[in-house]
């Protein structure tokens, strides 16, 4: 769930318990959003994935004034070296008065080969071409 | 008295690495020292600047939790030149604040137990005095010069969240 713009937005991942239902329940959802006066509704199918979703080791926090292509570069400049983005999240931040800041944060994984000086200095170049702050770190997980 | 402007983000000095601030008599690091009390005392809740958020590149903080009520530990005004963590022990989420970036606040971990050693600064009618300093403190003081030594080198909460949707927080009004 997230706000999008003002716009109130989620997306859910469920199981019917057969298939047949699927029509129903489509029925149903858009009784529901034509009651709510939703904007958008989808119902789409997925293919179960059994495989586990590869766990982040680190972060990538990237934040600077907002202009287009931000999520663009830093994506392209991580997926150059074999990096998997697991999760990704990102914030607006107006104010009036103010320049809008742009934050986007990655987590990701890194290949086990990595080259990290050749991916310090994509995300170097990240920084610079972008006029962005750039930080990579690991991911900390607290044991309890 | 030289209250000065406290830089926002994205001024480019609140990215920057501070120098070490010259103690050999240094006009340079007396006048940092005064603008950077003066405007810490300009705004009465402020607990803590760093001189990095005045455009000052030099190595000086000012914290002073004695007046907030979640400090259990206080050492009073301290004005540290060259403050160097040199122990940190335990972790805990707290929400904090900043000047440099007023329209939000972030749950950052910190160390609970500092140990920090620096050149404190007491400001004179004649000039400044320098005397080594190591303190141990906790909680509240320890967050506090955790967050301005971060400013030396350029590190702003934004730096430490694990996330932005979950940590970051918009601030209704600031004072």
């Amino acid at each position: 769930m997230s706000i999008l713009r003002g716009h109130f937005t989620m997306m859910l991942i469920v199981s019917l318990p057969d298939d047949s239902k699927r029509e129903a329940l489509a029925a149903d959802l858009d009784a529901v959003a034509a009651d709510l006066g939703l904007e958008a509704l989808a119902l789409s199918a997925v293919e179960p994935r059994s495989d586990i979703t590869p766990e982040a080791t680190h972060v990538v926090s990237v934040y600077g004034v907002d202009h287009p292509g931000i999520v663009h570069r830093a994506a392209a400049a991580i997926a150059e070296h074999g990096v998997n983005i697991v999760d990704l999240e990102t914030r607006l931040v107006e104010e009036s008065g103010e320049p809008s800041i742009y934050a986007l944060l990655m987590e990701v994984t890194l290949p086990p080969d990595v080259d990290m000086a050749a991916l310090d200095g994509a995300l170097e170049a990240l920084a610079s071409g972008e006029r962005v702050e750039v930080n990579l770190r690991e991911l900390d997980t607290h044991e309890l | 008295m030289a209250v000065r402007e406290v830089l926002r983000f994205p001024h480019p000095a609140l990215k920057t690495v501070a120098e070490a601030a010259p103690l050999d008599g240094s006009a340079e690091t007396e006048r940092a020292a005064r603008d950077l009390l003066d405007t810490m005392l300009s705004f009465g809740h402020c607990v803590g600047l760093a001189a990095t958020q005045l455009g000052d590149m030099t190595r000086i903080v000012a914290v002073d939790v004695s007046e907030h009520p979640k400090a259990e530990t206080s050492h009073g005004l301290l004005l540290l030149a060259n403050p160097r963590v040199v122990g940190e022990e335990g972790g805990e989420v707290a929400r904090e604040g900043c000047l440099s970036i007023p329209h939000l606040t972030a749950n950052v971990r910190r160390a609970t137990e500092v140990v920090v050693e620096a050149d404190a600064l007491t400001l004179t009618d004649d000039g400044l005095d320098v005397s080594d300093l190591r303190i141990e403190t906790d909680g509240f003081e320890a967050r506090c010069l955790l967050h301005e030594i971060d400013h030396l080198d350029g590190v702003l909460f934004l730096d430490r969240v694990d996330s932005l949707t979950r940590d970051v927080f918009r601030r209704k009004q600031y004072r």
